[in-house]
């Protein structure tokens, strides 16, 4: 009996850290989901400032980060439904400064995404082999890093943002941003040009 | 310089093995660094994608091999032979439908399953939006088009002409399926962002490299199959000195030019000949050398057995002949030891006659079995009968399968007869041309009367 209860507990020692994995890619998904749903409203935010100001091609690129977000909601949403975790839907409300700030909140957003925050994620989810989670964390970290690109090409040059000459593309398929002219396909998930949505 | 046939055989190889290695690293190294991770152990999109690209390179490789493997390339044909390359070409051919087959249907699987699409709808996606899609789609038909002639010309159901027209189209589905990997190959993308973590921009040089490989490619297909030819034209000149009618349908040509001395070729040898005369102009067949090169003069002997060969005996003296050669490695080079075994079928009787002279004047003990019809279809019986009082190293054997009045060998050249007449045929190196069926049958009871494998040599009049 003694025995019994000793290999009993053993299982149960080994099962907690796979149980405690599985619910840290959860956790990580929820707080990247939300995450995702805070940027998309302030980048929207941010949109509408940078036309009110009128840095045309700035607010493009804003809707273009936007875009990108949502489609990172989605996947990190589909993700979660399959784990059985009910997400949160709601936006925290926008911080919003002038453009040249907002440009630069934006590009401390996605730095800390993409140096740190996704970076953990993926290797946590590569702990869990959560292949999806993985998939799409990954799929952020490229897309947040052309888009940082973009960013601080505005902000080191926000008067020759004012124009509005300027196309961003997102691919709907991974979330990839990029500006135009862009390749016939997506560079990360070869998806075919019809696929993208323009932002002017 | 002498390469040992080994030695050149394992370089070859070696740089066949290390370029499929190449293409085989680079795209697993993308595939494993991919931006949305390994994909190779990814979810079932990642999966189809990652083999369906690996199906395109390797079919796309497959097809420089082929090139390769025709393209009559010095430093390949002499490690083979041409006969065995087009034999090593017939198996690539039939396997490279394969991976034609499987990249257009793993990619699309891939995409269709990505972006939740049909199947169909998402060939049909890529042919509207996907450059050179619908060009390499056209190349696929050709490619299996091409593939299906091959069959019919096997079966003997198509001309060889006919077959050879299509065949030649293989080229422009190439340089279709060319454009496509430029295009929309994503492991010759450059477009990808710069990724810290995969240190070195393994995209750029895999495309780098591939365009190195078609240049190197096609730059010897040209070398060897155009520039050699011509080059040689210009230096010697080749004309047909004249016409030799022989027994049965046979005629030689007897080919002369400048500096002939410098024209390097063995005996056993043959060369690819475009006659340049009207109705010979665009067509160039092999034939064998029928006698050891002696520095003066080439010469062919052709029998009549098709449309081509048949109007021969019409070409005229003059004409001028282009020569894509020497080629083959079926020569008196091969042998090793001091006794040799010689096994001729009908017209198959050209390399051998060349290198018995070659090997009776190298003072090998030389028996030449020689199957005919009948007497009057025998191909240089006086000329073989001279050599053998000549040299005193050579024994004719006449064996006719179907000629009542003749007092010697009647029937096939098989076991029971290569025991009795050759009885020390394990001490010989044989060397074997004639009709296919007798080849097999020869070399069958060869091997049965105990000699091994690698001690017969013959060559096929089959590219
Ligand atoms: C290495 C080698 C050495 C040869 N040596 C001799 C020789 O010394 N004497 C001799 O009479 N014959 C020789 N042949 C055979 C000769 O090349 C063919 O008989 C000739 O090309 C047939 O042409 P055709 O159009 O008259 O006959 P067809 O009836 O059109 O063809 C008969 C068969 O010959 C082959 N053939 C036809 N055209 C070509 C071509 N352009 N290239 C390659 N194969 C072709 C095909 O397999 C075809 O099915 C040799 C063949 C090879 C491969």
């Amino acid at each position: 009996m003694k025995r019994l209860m000793l290999s009993l507990s053993a299982i149960g020692l080994l099962l907690v850290p796979a149980l405690a994995a599985e619910t840290s890619t959860a956790d990580n998904l929820k707080a990247a989901h939300q995450a995702s749903l805070d940027a998309k409203a302030r980048y929207e935010a941010f949109a509408a400032k940078a036309g009110e100001e009128g840095y045309k091609s700035a607010a493009a690129l804003f809707r273009a980060a936007a875009k990108s977000e949502d489609i990172h909601i989605a996947k990190y949403a589909s993700v979660l439904k399959e784990l059985g975790v009910e997400a949160k839907a709601e936006a925290a409300k926008p911080e919003v400064k002038t453009t040249r700030e907002n440009a630069e909140a934006a590009i401390k957003d996605k730095t800390a995404n993409r140096e740190t925050l996704l970076p953990g994620h993926v290797k946590a989810a590569e702990a869990d082999k959560q292949k999806k989670a993985v998939m799409f964390f990954k799929g952020a970290i490229a897309a947040d890093g052309e888009c940082l690109k973009l960013f601080e090409q505005a902000k080191g040059n926000l008067d020759g943002w004012k124009a509005g000459d300027k196309e961003f593309l997102v691919c709907t398929v991974c979330s990839y941003v990029m500006a135009a002219p862009a390749p016939g396909k997506c560079p990360i998930c070869s998806a075919s040009n019809e696929k993208y949505e323009s932002f002017k | 310089m002498f390469v040992p046939l080994y030695a050149m055989r394992l370089l070859w190889l070696g740089v066949l093995a290390s370029q499929l290695a190449a293409v085989v690293g680079f795209w697993a190294w993308n595939h494993v660094h991919h931006p949305l991770g390994n994909q190779l152990t990814g979810d079932s999109t990642a999966q189809f994608l990652a083999w369906g690209r690996l199906a395109g390179l390797l079919a796309a490789f497959g097809c420089l091999l082929q090139i390769v493997l025709v393209g009559r390339t010095r430093w390949v044909e002499r490690a083979f032979g041409l006969d065995r390359l087009s034999r090593l070409h017939h198996v690539v051919g039939f396997g490279l439908v394969l991976a034609i087959v499987a990249h257009p249907v793993l990619v699309t699987a891939g995409h269709a399953l990505q972006e939740e699409n049909s199947f169909g709808g998402q060939f049909a996606a890529f042919l509207k939006n996907w450059e050179d899609v619908a060009g390499a789609t056209v190349a696929v038909g050709i490619m299996l088009a091409a593939l299906v002639f091959s069959v019919l010309v096997l079966r003997r159901k198509m001309r060889y002409e006919w077959w050879h027209a299509t065949h030649l189209t293989f080229y422009i589905a190439i340089a279709l399926a060319f454009g496509h990997q430029l295009a929309v190959g994503w492991d010759f993308d450059t477009n990808l962002p710069p990724d810290p973590d995969r240190g070195f921009d393994a995209h750029r040089w895999f495309r780098y490299y591939w365009l190195g490989l078609y240049v190197f490619v096609f730059a010897n297909l040209l070398w060897y199959r155009v520039a050699r030819p011509l080059a040689g034209y210009w230096r010697h000149r080749f004309r047909v000195a004249r016409l030799v009618p022989e027994a049965g349908a046979v005629t030689s040509v007897h080919i002369e030019g400048r500096r002939m001395e410098r024209f390097l070729a063995r005996g056993g040898q043959f060369v690819i000949v475009r006659f340049l005369a009207r109705g010979f102009r665009w067509e160039a067949h092999p034939f064998s050398l029928s006698a050891p090169p002696d520095g003066r003069r080439l010469r062919l002997t052709i029998k009549a057995l098709g449309d081509y060969t048949r109007k021969i005996p019409e070409l005229a003296p003059g004409t001028g002949v282009i020569i894509d050669g020497p080629h083959g490695i079926f020569t008196a080079g091969r042998c090793k030891g001091a006794k040799a075994l010689l096994v001729a079928g009908g017209i198959g009787i050209t390399p051998i006659r060349s290198m018995a002279e070659d090997l009776a004047r190298r003072g090998t003990d030389l028996v030449l079995l020689y199957a005919n019809r009948d007497r009057k279809s025998i191909v240089f019986e006086t000329e073989l009968a001279e050599l053998a009082a000549a040299t005193g190293r050579l024994k004719v054997i006449h064996v006719l399968s179907a000629d009542p009045d003749w007092a010697g060998e009647r029937g096939q050249i098989d076991r029971e007869r290569l025991a009795r007449l050759v009885p020390d045929v394990r001490e010989r190196e044989v060397f074997l041309c004639g009709p296919p069926p007798m080849m097999k049958a020869v070399r069958a009871a060869l091997r049965n009367l105990g000699v091994p494998r690698g001690r017969i040599y013959y060559e096929r009049f089959a590219l």
